[in-house]
């Protein structure tokens, strides 16, 4: 009798719940008195810290039928995401629901058909691992896709292949299918880890669709990046505003490579993470020019086919002194370059690269003090694209004022230093990476160019611009901010 | 406008510089634990734990800061812990909470018995990290009355960095969280003795 009341009692005991909300904040005040807009830098290639503005992220999960663990019993569970990057009172935005968007929303289920496989339908996005300092993921695939894709995790594999159409990510106004088969192997020997895999992007021909791959025949680069194609046909070819040349259907595709190591547990060593990915980008569609109170449609696959990235980063965690002193170190290298262009400075030809080390003292397990410091550089492969000066040049050639001209200001290269540092509340202990996190910093940045954070400065040199030109190569900022996953 | 300018500036570094110190200050107090609402009579306590893994047998495991946090409550409750690490197979393989408070019981003389239960389950990747859920159930009971036992259930989300962390590291993540709520745990339990 005793038994069944103790049996009955345990029976009644609160059962976990299979439904829950998790997420992740980062909310920040910078309050900054050199006319910029809230962060230090431009990007995130100085490091994320200070470099990023507020985000908000819901995920929300519903366990259907729990999985049975050690057995092969089916299980189940709905998966959605709501994210943006707009909070209330932090940005322009100010945390209107506009600035939101239902990024993820999938069904997972195990042990269906082939034990031991995890399927999951509906939106993929998976990645192998993050650069924490950076808020980088070059080894992700799937990001763009909504398909079905299988898993398999074991102690010695995980195994990622799936199948998607990334169109309506890719083309959000213009949809075309772009098919996206692709997978990931990663092997654990145990504590070094090795994978990688990849992703294509097949964009099949389809005759008589305006949105499908189409190349406009016999366009000069240099009219492109101009506006001036339609221009100089009409130019040869007067009269003609009807013939303009016809588009010439075309398939395109692109691909992702990625390759991951890791390796770490012993000695200072928390973990070594380094990524790598190998990118073509996928060709552009189409654009449009106006002349002579008409629109034309220029179909640019010809001339967007050749752009490909290198990207890699490595981010190394050690603990120096244990339970006081951690410090983290990242590179990241991308090497971007397109085969189409020789004579525009764009963001599709360039390298870059940085290194970002960050400290953190345990003054106490709660109140920590952080230093972080930043190095990178910047290069235009094609000419100039930066001003450095107050009163620098804009459109020019070679350095010389060209209101033709395609080049911009008068560097190729932007050099950045940043320093960050000050007081990190930890609530549930050490751990540079270890959230929730309240902090209160300051940051600086030098940089060679001018005014190289977000700012609406005026910079006409025009003599009649009000409020004159401000040289700044110093930008410096307090901030007051949290960050949290859930 | 300039020298409004300059004195604002000052104006906020020394704001900065004061609540800089007084947080360092606030830090630097010495912590004291929490008293307990109830207190205990001397009793002794066997405990274990079972962490229980997605693809491999349940393992026989209470984390070493658990421990030690648990450890610590108990003692600051007049308690004393008495860890059962030598256990018959069965604990692994029953998935029933009663069926292992009663393996505990039996190879343990202490008055009571204290049974941690933790399921990590890969939930999803979020922000660059990998969520985790710890579900606990940590239950209390009286020796040879398990009728009396006690279990408060908790969902833990914890958010590891690397793939190769898994279960294991999942539950020691938890620990500052598990510490907390073994707190009002005890003394709901104490309570009803």
């Amino acid at each position: 009798m005793r038994s069944l009341l103790a049996s009955l009692l345990l029976l009644a005991a609160p059962a976990h719940a299979g439904n829950d909300v998790g997420g992740y904040f980062r909310v920040s005040a910078r309050p900054d008195l050199q006319g910029g807009n809230g962060s230090l830098g431009y990007w995130n290639l100085y490091g994320r810290l200070m470099n990023e503005r507020s985000y908000g992220l819901l995920n929300l999960r519903l366990g259907l039928l729990e999985p049975q663990q050690g057995s092969n019993e089916v299980w189940t569970s709905v998966h959605a995401r709501i994210e943006g990057g707009s909070i209330g009172s932090t940005d322009p935005g100010n945390g209107r629901l506009d600035n939101l968007r239902l990024s993820q929303v999938y069904v997972k289920a195990g042990n269906v058909l082939v034990p031991g496989v995890t399927w999951q339908v509906g939106t993929l996005d998976w990645y192998m691992g993050d650069l924490g300092l950076y808020d980088f993921r070059p080894a992700n695939i799937f990001f763009e896709s909504a398909g079905i894709s299988g898993r398999v995790d074991n102690d010695k594999l995980e195994l990622v292949f799936g199948v998607g159409d990334a169109g309506y990510f890719m083309r959000p106004d213009a949809y075309n299918t772009i098919l996206t088969p692709g997978g990931t192997l990663r092997l654990r020997f145990g504590k070094f880890e090795v994978g990688g895999g990849g992703q294509a992007y097949l964009e099949p021909q389809v005759l008589g669709k305006r949105t499908a791959p189409h190349s406009t025949p016999d366009v000069e680069y240099e009219d492109y990046v101009r506006g001036e194609i339609v221009e100089n046909f009409l130019a040869d070819n007067p009269g003609f505003e009807n013939q303009f040349t016809d588009p010439v259907p075309t398939s395109a595709s692109s691909f992702k490579l990625v390759g991951y190591m890791g390796f770490g547990g012993f000695g200072p060593v928390i973990w070594n993470n380094f990524f790598v990915n190998y990118t073509k980008v996928h060709p552009g569609t189409r654009v449009s020019e106006t002349f002579g109170g008409r629109d034309y449609d220029i179909y640019i696959k010809e001339l967007t086919d050749e752009r490909y990235q290198l990207n890699m980063g490595n981010e190394l965690q050690l603990r120096i002194i244990p339970d006081r002193y951690d410090i983290a170190w990242g590179f990241y290298y991308g090497n971007y370059t397109d085969g189409d262009n020789d004579i525009l400075p764009t963001d599709h030809d360039r390298v870059f690269g940085s290194t970002v080390l960050r400290n953190q003292v345990y003054i106490t397990p709660t109140v920590h003090f952080l230093a972080e410091g930043s190095f990178a550089q910047e290069v235009s492969r094609n000419g100039n694209t930066f001003r450095n000066r107050a009163d620098s040049i804009f459109a020019n050639s070679g350095g010389t004022p060209d209101t033709e001209g395609l080049e911009y200001g008068d560097s190729d290269t932007r050099t950045t230093v940043q320093g960050k540092g000050g007081l990190v509340l930890n609530p549930l202990g050490p751990g540079i990476f270890n959230r929730p996190s309240l902090r209160l910093l300051y940051g600086a940045q030098y940089s060679t160019q001018n005014n190289a954070f977000g700012n609406d400065f005026v910079e006409s040199l025009d003599q009649f611009n009000d409020f004159g030109n401000i040289e700044r190569h110093v930008h410096h900022m307090v901030s007051l901010e949290t960050e949290v996953w859930f | 406008m300039g020298e409004l300018r300059s004195s604002m500036d000052f104006g906020l570094r020394a704001l900065g510089s004061r609540v800089a110190v007084l947080l360092l200050l606030a830090g630097c107090v010495p912590r004291q634990a929490p008293k307990p609402a109830v207190v205990g009579s001397g009793q002794t306590v066997a405990y274990a734990g079972a962490l229980h893994f997605f693809d491999e047998p349940t393992r026989l495991a209470v984390p070493e800061r658990v421990a030690d946090s648990l450890r610590k409550s108990l003692e600051r409750r007049s308690l004393k812990a008495e860890l059962v690490s030598a256990l018959p197979g069965e604990f692994g393989t029953s998935d029933a909470t009663l069926t292992r408070l009663q393996l505990i019981d039996e190879a343990s003389d202490d008055e009571l018995v204290l049974l941690l239960e933790a399921r990590p389950i890969f939930d999803s990747q979020i922000a660059g990290r990998f969520r985790w859920s710890v579900k606990v159930d940590f239950t209390l009971a009286k020796q040879g009355e398990l009728g009396t036992a006690q279990t408060s259930s908790w969902d833990l989300p914890v958010f590891l960095q690397f793939y190769h962390q898994q279960e294991a590291e999942a539950l020691a993540e938890a620990t500052p969280m598990i510490e907390r709520r073994m707190e009002s745990a005890l003394d709901e339990f104490l309570r009803g003795l």
